[in-house]
């Protein structure tokens, strides 16, 4: 973990009360991103990423582990000292009509940022509102309009400027794109990689659109189960996938691919995601993985260099190596 | 010479006002909710100053004008005493109201307390308050304000205590369910985001919602009100004493003399209908008005 990380998760493990019981949302997770760098995270639902995505931004405490914004811990500080930083730390919803405030205009939601946190006088902040607006792509016009008058791509525009009103230096996108028509994605990811650069912003992007994730991050981490399976750069990772729940959910990207023979070669993971009440001994991945070896259902797996910055947590892989 | 401004981009967000305007806006698009507010106003009115618009004084009566017609003197026609129907049913609604406002506003403020509380409070304060309003919900509370009020001979001050105090169940139910489903909502979280206060978020995105559709429901829980203390008069022929007169005791006058008679029944049955009908329609009127996106909020 570099000491100069924008963001640091370290051992990280975050449960719910389920009834009598807790389960384990996120599980032991740790990694960093740096300054103007994108994580992309996959998983299918209930892998953690969401929980993840909160925990990174101080919206849910970790029961251990240590969340590390800038060097400070966010564990550490007064809940006034984590409202101010929430300036630096923000989150983009993936339903913008239920996390915007439906009862007020638009230009009035992303002006709520700078009314809590008292930035500029009331002209000021309406101006900076403007050049937020223009800057995700809309314009003043909209400014007036009521949440419910505008499309889902032009809601999702507005929880951008919302989130970027405080000029913040992590964002954190939860599913965004998962409600918007196609079309609308490609839109909204090529002004992410806009502002990516203008703004210089650093991303956690979480998302299971494994495209997506490809084409904005830098790095890609891979989650299972509230656990990282595997993470690397997004050229190897795309190239070279080495754990076997990352090469299947590979293999299930739904494409519409040119020669027949690619079309019948669509293969989803046998069977379903495990309950996290009930969480398989060892890799949590053996229930469902082709390689599964008897160790595999009895240790938890150790985390393997398989290439550069790529690593991977599987028995199957250590197995390989030790020839 | 003048270096050029660039200006940056201003932005006009709406104001207060005209959300109002636009709530109206959507009210008056339902032509029946006016009506019903209009109808609402005349009888809140009439309510108010019914002594000095009653045509005839409450106590007169004129024997050789007996069991009389509609006419241009009595335009609601007289009972078998003379008495001028018109007036008495003036008298009826100031009564009606009286009770039907004062018990919605105690059972209003109780409900609304409990719920809050039950909503926002620790576990075993929510299972209390809770349990305490399913039995207020199965508590037979037209049978006890039966008793009570038989027992007090309807004084008004104590009709509006019984039915509020058993009417608040709903309320409760309501807003506790609102501010479970608003305090885990998205809106919330993403208040919290930016860095909002607890009271910032309670009163800018809890409240608003929950008001809302409290306001909605009080109109439904008015007509309700209204119904069970004429119902009351009706069946127990407990009501208030004169000079004060409900609705029930007219309408249970009437029965006694409906045939030939008609407009003893059909003149306090038909306001106080109108009455619950202006009511109902009202409600319908600020669900639209109240909720911009245009899903019913009850």
């Amino acid at each position: 973990m570099s000491d100069n990380a924008l963001l640091a998760i370290d051992q990280v493990t975050k449960t719910f009360p389920w009834g009598k019981h807790r389960i384990e949302a996120v599980r032991r997770v740790s990694l960093s991103i740096g300054t103007a760098e994108t994580l992309g995270l996959v998983g299918e639902s209930g892998s953690g990423k969401s929980t993840l995505g909160r925990l990174a931004i101080g919206l849910l405490a970790p029961d251990r582990g240590t969340v590390t914004v800038s060097g400070v811990n966010l564990g550490a500080v007064a809940p006034r000292t984590l409202r101010t930083m929430r300036q630096t730390l923000q989150i983009v919803f993936q339903d913008p009509g239920a996390a915007l405030n439906a009862r007020v205009s638009v230009a009035a939601n992303i002006l709520e940022p700078l009314v809590v946190h008292n930035i500029g006088t009331r002209d000021e902040r309406l101006r900076r509102v403007g050049r937020l607006l223009e800057r995700v792509g809309l314009t003043t016009a909209h400014g007036p309009a009521m949440p419910d008058e505008l499309s889902g791509g032009q809601l999702q525009r507005v929880m951008i400027a919302r989130a970027l009103a405080l000029g913040p230096k992590l964002l954190v996108c939860d599913e965004i794109l998962s409600a918007l028509d196609l079309s609308v994605q490609a839109q909204v990811l090529s002004l992410l990689d806009d502002l990516r650069t203008t703004e210089d912003l650093a991303y956690l992007f979480i998302s299971h659109n494994l495209s997506a994730v490809a084409y904005l991050s830098d790095r890609i981490g891979v989650m299972y189960l509230g656990e990282l399976v595997e993470w690397a750069p997004t050229a190897a990772l795309v190239a070279a996938p080495k754990h076997p729940y990352t090469q299947a959910l590979f293999q299930s990207i739904l494409e519409v691919p040119v020669s027949k023979a690619a079309r019948k070669s669509l293969t989803g993971i046998p069977g379903e995601v495990p309950s996290a009440i009930d969480r398989p001994s060892g890799c949590a991945f053996h229930t469902r993985c082709p390689l599964a070896m008897d160790i595999c259902r009895q240790e938890a797996p150790p985390w393997l260099t398989v290439g550069d910055q790529h690593q991977a947590a599987c028995h199957a892989l250590a197995a390989v190596e030790e020839g | 010479m003048v270096s050029p401004v660039v200006d940056a981009p201003s932005v006009m967000i709406r104001s207060r006002a005209s959300l109002w305007f636009e709530g109206w806006r959507r009210f008056a698009d339902n032509k029946v909710a006016v009506i019903g507010l209009a109808w609402l106003v005349l009888f809140s009115i009439v309510a108010l100053w019914g002594r000095q618009l009653a045509p005839y004084p409450m106590h007169y009566a004129n024997l050789f004008a007996g069991n009389e017609g509609p006419s241009l003197s009595h335009p609601f026609g007289t009972d078998s005493l003379g008495q001028d129907m018109l007036t008495m049913v003036m008298y009826g609604l100031r009564y009606t109201l009286a009770v039907g406002f004062g018990a919605t506003v105690v059972a209003l403020v109780v409900g609304v307390l409990v719920g809050l509380t039950s909503g926002l409070a620790a576990r075993w304060v929510d299972e209390i308050l809770m349990r305490l309003t399913d039995f207020m919900y199965a508590f037979p509370g037209f049978l006890f304000a039966a008793f009570i009020i038989g027992v007090f001979h309807g004084a008004i001050g104590v009709v509006i205590g019984v039915f509020g105090l058993t009417q608040w169940a709903g309320f409760a139910r309501l807003t506790r369910g609102l501010v479970l489903t608003v305090r885990h909502s998205e809106l919330v979280e993403s208040g919290h985001a930016i860095g909002a206060s607890s009271t910032f978020i309670a009163l800018r995105y809890i409240l608003p919602q929950v008001i809302n559709s409290i306001i909605v429901y009080t109109a439904f829980v008015a007509v309700n009100i209204i119904t069970l203390q004429a119902e009351l008069s009706l069946f127990y022929g407990t009501g208030p004493a004169l000079p004060l007169i409900s609705f029930g005791q007219l309408i249970s006058q009437g029965t006694q003399d409906v045939l030939g008679y008609w407009w003893l029944l059909v003149m306090p049955v038909g306001t106080l209908i109108s009455l619950l009908v202006a009511l109902v329609v009202v409600g319908e009127g600020l669900q639209a008005a109240l909720n911009p996106k245009g899903n019913r909020i009850l």
